[in-house]
């Protein structure tokens, strides 16, 4: 420990580069907690389960030329059709796609009026089948009967039942989101008696505050354009679309849009969140690189400028570990000065970013975290220049004296 | 004489391998994040037409309803960027431009007609005048736009990409040849070379940076054949129009369409500015547009501005690019320091023998010169695998946004010298004042 005061009285007699280090240390480490904090953040995000059975599902949108009840008969010939074909294993009308951008959001609350409305939710309207095809699971109460199922050309009738998403439940009854079970729910001014809850059912905009707040009610939308998604037989899915494409042009003026696999969806949902986060990476590197770079050109500096200070030293009984161990410590302080003041910072930039970004406020962990990964950089960057150091021979001192 | 002094400064930078790396790689470092982030941003938010950008123009119309206005902004009334066909059509009448077209879009099937029926794709047909490829100066590969006379018959005809020609001819010359589009054979006249307007300026501005449809036909096909694809493009009417017939839409107010005139030069605008007015005017002895005339002319540029294409967020990474870049520097700085501290006893040398403190400036000043050069040869390097790194990222990007041209590689080389030079003065101004004396001592 008599190294350490000797330490902090040589950075203050020679204040200007270590101070530069300092200010550049804290810089880094400012952004670079934030930025690993979002990095996380949105790994979480773009890798979460979606609900759907992702690697057997894919979706598409057709057009309907019939008009009035034939255009139902239509719809449902449709769907009865593609679930014939030997490689569909099953397949459901919906009034959208999860995570594909394009749907619906309503308003969610006890009672009928504006000032009722508790939340949003996203909405899908399907039919008896779409537990199985897109392979949610039923956390409480119970699934529709096959007799509950009804069309419309928009939205869910008065007085029908709904499933919703655990997510919506949880927000509506913080303490036990059971007690959702049974009551019946405005969805989008109209009256649903809540039956079900199913663990896992996004909206269909992945950057929604209210993704994860869902609504299924057993009514199919019958309009000029519609969409169907589909559940392939195991390991059939390619097969699956391409028979599926063969079946429904088989009908005159057909028109097919937006086939493609739930996978696609994702990918799609979240690609500028993809970009977002390959980007922070990058930066991150590049950062570290910086830093450590500068840490290592800093340690070098130093000890060139007293290379006759060190080989004094040397001369006077002082070994090669404790030469290493001098300028280790020097960087350790330096870096520490650093990471305080750094940590102030990134507390600081973090409650802006919270306030007018809508971000989390970035957890203890990442800043103790952040700490030890820019010291251990530090000493990494600083053990070639101290090695070298303490190799300086003793010799150096007294040719000069 | 700066030939010693390279000579020497090349000595120099070999003599310490270690710095140099650090000292060159460190400015490539900056110099490479900044110049990738530029790039992207000028690429992005540059002239799409730069020799036309003063005399063309999209057509706005206070067109919208007397009941409410088309949009309040700031408490300020806004009038919409699209106009209604009855109007395109009125315009294009009127011919009072050198060149003018309409511009629309609708979606469905299409295929070769070679092609099987499954092999059919949904696409996007975008519909214009024959002027559309004139004025946006759109170079084709095989074939020609399509005459007027297709233009006012409306007939099937179609000009496609290269790219949808490579995937449906496997790039051969396809003019003459028949695509399906729904039901009905459109014969390809033409066929476009290479051609991603960046940012696309002439439809919606949330699709500036998608690329061009594949499939460009007739305005007056889509007419006669009466589609519109009200599920898929973007509309809007201040009357109720649900479940009308597509000839009371179409003479409607609704508006769907993008109007873009050219000019023959910049001083015509206020005369095409009395003209549109003296249309609104027209149109209001008939009883139409209600409110209060608003209708304007934008250029291309005013158009991306006001549709917030070119915005300020841009240059936001640049800035900060620039800032990291700033670090970089002055990191570079505090290791010339040390290389020029390291040089004290040649410097007292050489001072001794006879060197003036300009001498040694310029021979420093040729070092930091030479360590610039290094640092942005290496950093277009770098640059240039941040850039393909970028388009594996952004996918969804036209790769041209992600492409250097040689102004901005001759612009990245100059800033690194420049910069490496000037954060070497200082370094180079603490060398010159070694006294000869000082080190002569220890040697």
């Amino acid at each position: 420990m008599k190294d350490f005061t000797v330490i902090l009285k040589s950075l203050w007699h020679s204040k200007t580069s270590p101070l530069l280090l300092v200010l550049q240390i804290a810089v880094t480490f400012t952004i670079f907690v934030n930025a690993v904090y979002m990095v996380m953040q949105k790994h979480e995000k773009v890798t979460a389960p979606s609900g759907v059975n992702e690697q057997q599902v894919f979706s598409l949108f057709i057009n309907l030329q019939e008009t009035g009840e034939a255009r139902v008969a239509e719809f449902e010939q449709a769907v009865r059709d593609i679930k014939s074909l030997d490689s569909v294993d099953n397949a459901i009308p919906v009034t959208s796609v999860p995570l594909s951008g394009f749907g619906r959001s309503v308003d969610i609350g006890y009672g009928p009026a504006d000032e009722d409305k508790l939340t949003s939710s996203g909405y899908y309207g399907s039919n008896y089948d779409s537990l199985d095809t897109l392979g949610l699971q039923l956390v409480a109460g119970q699934w529709f009967e096959r007799s509950d199922v009804s069309h419309s050309f928009f939205g869910a009738r008065s007085g029908g039942k709904v499933l919703i998403s655990k997510a919506l439940a949880q927000t509506l009854h913080p303490d036990n989101w059971r007690e959702v079970l049974g009551k019946t729910l405005y969805v989008h001014n109209e009256p649903q008696q809540v039956i079900g809850v199913v663990d896992d059912l996004k909206a269909v905009w992945s950057f929604w505050r209210l993704f994860d707040h869902a609504v299924l009610s057993p009514t199919f939308e019958v309009r000029d354009k519609v969409g169907i998604m589909v559940k392939a037989q195991a390991g059939t899915l390619d097969q699956a679309i391409l028979d599926v494409k063969d079946l429904l042009l088989m009908t005159p003026g057909r028109q097919i849009d937006k086939l493609k696999p739930f996978t696609q969806t994702r990918e799609e949902s979240y690609r500028t969140d993809v970009a977002e986060l390959q980007t922070l990476q990058l930066v991150l590197v590049g950062l570290l690189i910086l830093t450590m770079l500068a840490i290592f050109g800093q340690a070098r500096f130093a000890i060139l400028k007293r290379r006759k200070q060190i080989g004094t030293r040397r001369a006077l009984g002082a070994n090669q570990f404790q030469v290493l161990r001098y300028y280790m410590l020097e960087n350790f302080i330096v870096t520490l000065i650093g990471v305080v003041l750094g940590m102030i910072c990134a507390v600081l930039v973090n409650t802006q970013l919270v306030s007018y970004f809508g971000l989390m406020p970035v957890p203890a962990d990442y800043l103790t975290a952040g700490a030890v990964i820019i010291l251990l950089a530090g000493q990494c960057a600083v053990f070639q220049p101290a090695w070298q150091a303490a190799r300086v021979s003793p010799a150096l001192a007294t040719r000069s004296v | 004489m700066l030939s010693y002094y390279f000579k020497l400064a090349w000595l120099s930078l070999r003599k310490t391998p270690l710095l140099s790396v650090l000292m060159v790689s460190t400015i490539a470092l900056g110099i490479a994040a900044a110049m990738v982030t530029y790039t992207v941003s000028y690429m992005m938010t540059k002239d799409p037409l730069p020799e036309k950008s003063d005399r063309v123009f999209t057509v706005q119309l206070s067109s919208w309803g007397p009941d409410q206005p088309y949009l309040m902004v700031d408490g300020q009334e806004e009038i919409p960027a699209m106009v209604s066909y009855r109007d395109a059509r009125s315009l294009k009448a009127a011919a009072k431009a050198k060149q003018e077209t309409a511009i629309g879009l609708f979606k469905i099937m299409s295929r070769a007609e070679e092609q099987n029926r499954r092999d059919a794709q949904m696409r996007m047909i975008r519909t214009t005048h024959n002027d559309f490829f004139s004025m946006f100066q759109v170079p084709f590969l095989y074939g020609n736009a399509w005459s007027e006379q297709d233009d006012s018959s409306g007939n099937p005809v179609v000009v496609i990409t290269k790219a949808l020609n490579d995937e449906l001819f496997g790039g051969a010359n396809s003019v003459g040849r028949h695509i399906v589009m729904g039901e009905s054979l459109m014969q390809i006249v033409g066929v476009m070379d290479d051609w991603f307007p960046i940012p696309r300026f002439y439809y919606l501005s949330s699709q500036a940076y998608q690329d061009p449809e594949a499939l460009f036909v007739p305005l007056e096909y889509q007419i006669n054949q009466q589609i519109f694809s009200h599920n898929d493009v973007t509309w809007s009417c201040w009357q109720d129009v649900e479940d009308v017939d597509f000839s009371v839409f179409i003479a409607s107010d609704c508006i769907w369409l993008f109007y873009w005139a050219e000019l023959e030069s910049a001083e015509d605008r206020a005369d095409y500015m009395d003209f549109i007015n003296a249309y609104v005017d027209e149109q209001k002895s008939t009883g139409r547009f209600a409110r209060e005339n608003l209708s304007r002319l934008f250029t291309i540029d005013d158009y991306l501005r006001w549709a917030e294409v070119l915005s300020n967020e841009n240059d936001m990474a640049v800035w900060l690019a620039f800032a990291f870049l700033l670090a970089c520097l002055l990191n570079c700085m505090s290791l010339m320091m040390t290389k020029f501290y390291g040089k004290g006893s040649e410097i007292g040398l050489r001072r001794a023998v006879g060197a003036s403190r300009n001498d040694i400036c310029w021979q420093f000043l040729c070092e930091a010169f030479l360590i610039g050069i290094l640092g942005g040869v290496l950093g277009l390097i770098f640059a240039q695998l941040g850039l393909q790194l970028i388009q594996q990222i952004f996918t969804y990007l036209n790769v041209t946004v992600m492409q250097m041209d040689l102004n901005i590689m001759l612009m990245t080389l100059i800033l690194s010298v420049v910069t490496s030079v000037l954060f070497g003065l200082w370094p180079i101004y603490r060398a010159a004042q070694i006294q000869p004396s000082s080190q002569l001592k220890s040697l």
